[in-house]
């Protein structure tokens, strides 16, 4: 191997290492983030938590959702974009619930940009693994494409067995492409954390328990309800 | 400071070429070929590099029960090679604890050419495929979180990964992609038909096969498309609607009404064996099936243009020279080819 390479590749090799050392900006990291309520409780899993508009108690079981295509902007430029940004977020596992961001150093930063699930192509290739793995119970089996955010519960005002309600809320094809865009503003960051709070309640304000309690393919309920979910995130003020 | 970078950087990055160079020698690669005169295959060799140890491990996974919740069915329990992996005498597939699924399992070759899968095409690529069978509650019930599971906890399979995949940690995609490495390579274009368009040395149709291929070309080969049989696109043919099933094919995927009563058109290749046919497998014989496009035909609102109109008229000897055409189809080298057989090499104990 090493002998077919010719000195002139070497030097190339040499000289590529030389740019990149000279030119590799000095980075700084960033953590978001991310912390549900329930209202203006914090928010556990499990957990019983009372929501007026139904005058019922609502306990979340599973609660997971992918962020992807994280970037920073200044004004409206993209300052930086994360790499094969796809993260899981399951309020199972607490370590995914923060996320690390190494960005350039003297960046000014005053909104931050992510969707909500994964992009078509993605969905559609094949395969992945690390948080796309399908082993993480988020690819649809008898139809290609991620859930993009899945919710498992109970309320007593569910009329189903065991009174469980279950969304998984996904589709990568139209008219059922169903990641939603996010852009938050950011007004101020000092200590590198970026804490993104995310209130589920109002999921449970906009759609009625006893008449929805499961959404479990791409559809039109699945479309709406994601536009929801695209709702409850805000930057913590501090 | 920054020399002694360069230089650090310089020499990790040798060591790793050189380690690269040593870990490709162990992995034996294989070459996709693709038969005279077909089309580019659509699945994405480049992201998914053959290699014989690949094969061998999705080999292995496709002939083991281990894949399924009580590890009694394995992919092989509805496709088998000697019928062109498909299950033969059974309208509809089986699964675990004696369960019968809803449809007729579909057989398994040239899937390289394939862009959706399954009668209704709801999956649309290779390699996420096994995840129907493996988690529908009527085949085989388990969870890709669990067969990962099971996988780490053998032995056997720690070994097949890390020759495969130069690590023995199992992971759903590795296992996912060895799958595919196997399914991949179940390509069959050796049949008569395959030689005779080929002009090999004395293989030539007879008389009557002649006559078939020329009725085949008129009436059937607009959809069932030369030379993967298939047009990949997805039909309603008119068939009457099953009331136990009740399945609506594709529109369960789509959700369009058009698309109501539509399946995937299948390759006809290797049919003499492939029986029962349809997506519910109501037709026993290839004669049942030539019928139906005869005189069986029910109108509905989404039937296929190219039934509409004129129906086919066939006569009795043209019946019969058409099915004798499709059973120049039949590739039996693919049928009993040693590679695709259940690997010997497999332990019994994980």
């Amino acid at each position: 191997m090493i002998s077919t390479m010719s000195t002139k590749h070497v030097l190339l090799l040499f000289l590529f290492i030389v740019f990149k050392c000279a030119y590799s900006q000095p980075t700084k990291n960033i953590k978001l983030t991310i912390q549900p309520y329930f209202g203006d409780l914090e928010f556990k899993l499990n957990q019983n938590y009372h929501q007026s508009s139904i005058n019922d108690s609502i306990q979340i079981e599973t609660l997971k959702f992918y962020i992807s295509g994280i970037e920073l902007l200044d004004s409206n430029n993209v300052i930086w974009k994360e790499k094969n940004s796809y993260h899981l977020i399951d309020f199972e596992n607490e370590n995914s619930q923060s996320i690390q961001l190494h960005i350039p150093k003297k960046s000014r930063i005053s909104k931050l940009k992510f969707n909500i699930g994964v992009d078509s192509i993605t969905s559609n290739s094949g395969a992945l693994g690390g948080d796309l793995d399908p082993i993480n119970g988020m690819y649809w089996a008898w139809q290609s494409g991620y859930i993009n955010f899945k919710m498992e519960g109970t309320s007593p005002i569910c009329e189903t067995r065991k009174h469980k309600f279950q969304f998984h809320l996904g589709g990568y094809k139209q008219p059922f492409y169903a990641m939603q865009h996010i852009t938050l503003p950011i007004y101020h960051l000092d200590d590198n954390t970026l804490q993104i709070n995310f209130n589920l309640a109002p999921i449970f304000n906009s759609i009625s328990l006893k008449e929805t309690h499961s959404i479990m393919i791409p559809c039109k309920d699945g479309m709406n309800l994601s536009k929801v979910v695209a709702q409850l995130f805000s930057i913590h003020a501090l | 400071m920054h020399f002694k970078k360069i230089h650090i950087i310089f020499y990790v990055l040798l060591i790793g070429i050189i380690s690269f160079a040593f870990i490709s020698k162990d992995t034996t690669p294989i070459i996709f070929t693709i038969p005279q005169n077909w089309p580019k295959p659509h699945y994405d060799f480049s992201k998914n590099t053959l290699t014989e140890e690949g094969f061998q491990l999705g080999r292995n996974l496709f002939y083991d029960p281990i894949l399924s919740k009580d590890n009694t069915i394995s992919c092989a329990s509805c496709h088998l090679q000697a019928t062109g992996f498909t299950h033969t005498d059974h309208d509809l597939s089986h699964g675990i604890e004696g369960k019968i699924g809803q449809r007729n399992s579909l057989a398994l070759m040239n899937l390289a050419w394939q862009k959706n899968f399954m009668w209704d095409g709801g999956i649309t690529h290779l390699e996420v495929q096994p995840l129907a069978p493996i988690t529908n509650h009527l085949e085989m019930d388990e969870s890709l979180d669990h067969v990962v599971k099971k996988l780490n906890a053998s032995v056997y399979y720690k070994t097949l990964f890390k020759n495969a995949f130069h690590d023995s940690v199992v992971t759903g995609q590795k296992t996912l992609l060895a799958l595919s490495q196997f399914l991949v390579q179940l390509n069959s274009f050796n049949s008569k038909y395959d030689k005779v368009i080929r002009k090999e040395k004395g293989v030539t149709f007879t008389e009557q096969e002649k006559r078939g291929f020329t009725l085949f070309k008129k009436n059937c080969a607009n959809c069932h498309k030369e030379p993967l049989f298939t047009s990949e696109t997805f039909e309603n043919i008119g068939l009457k609607v099953d009331t136990t099933l009740t399945d609506l094919g594709r529109m369960a995927i789509t959700k369009n009404s058009n698309d109501s009563l539509k399946f995937k058109i299948p390759t006809l290749r290797n049919i003499q064996f492939t029986f029962p046919y349809m997506h519910d497998g109501r037709f026993k014989k290839l004669s049942e099936v030539v019928n139906h496009y005869l005189g069986g035909i029910q109108n509905s609102k989404t039937l296929s243009e190219k039934l509409k109109g004129k129906p086919i008229l066939l006569s009795h000897e043209e019946k019969i020279d058409l099915v004798v055409f499709l059973l120049t189809l039949t590739d039996t080298e693919f049928l009993f080819n040693k590679r695709f057989t259940y690997p010997i090499t497999q332990k019994n104990n994980y």
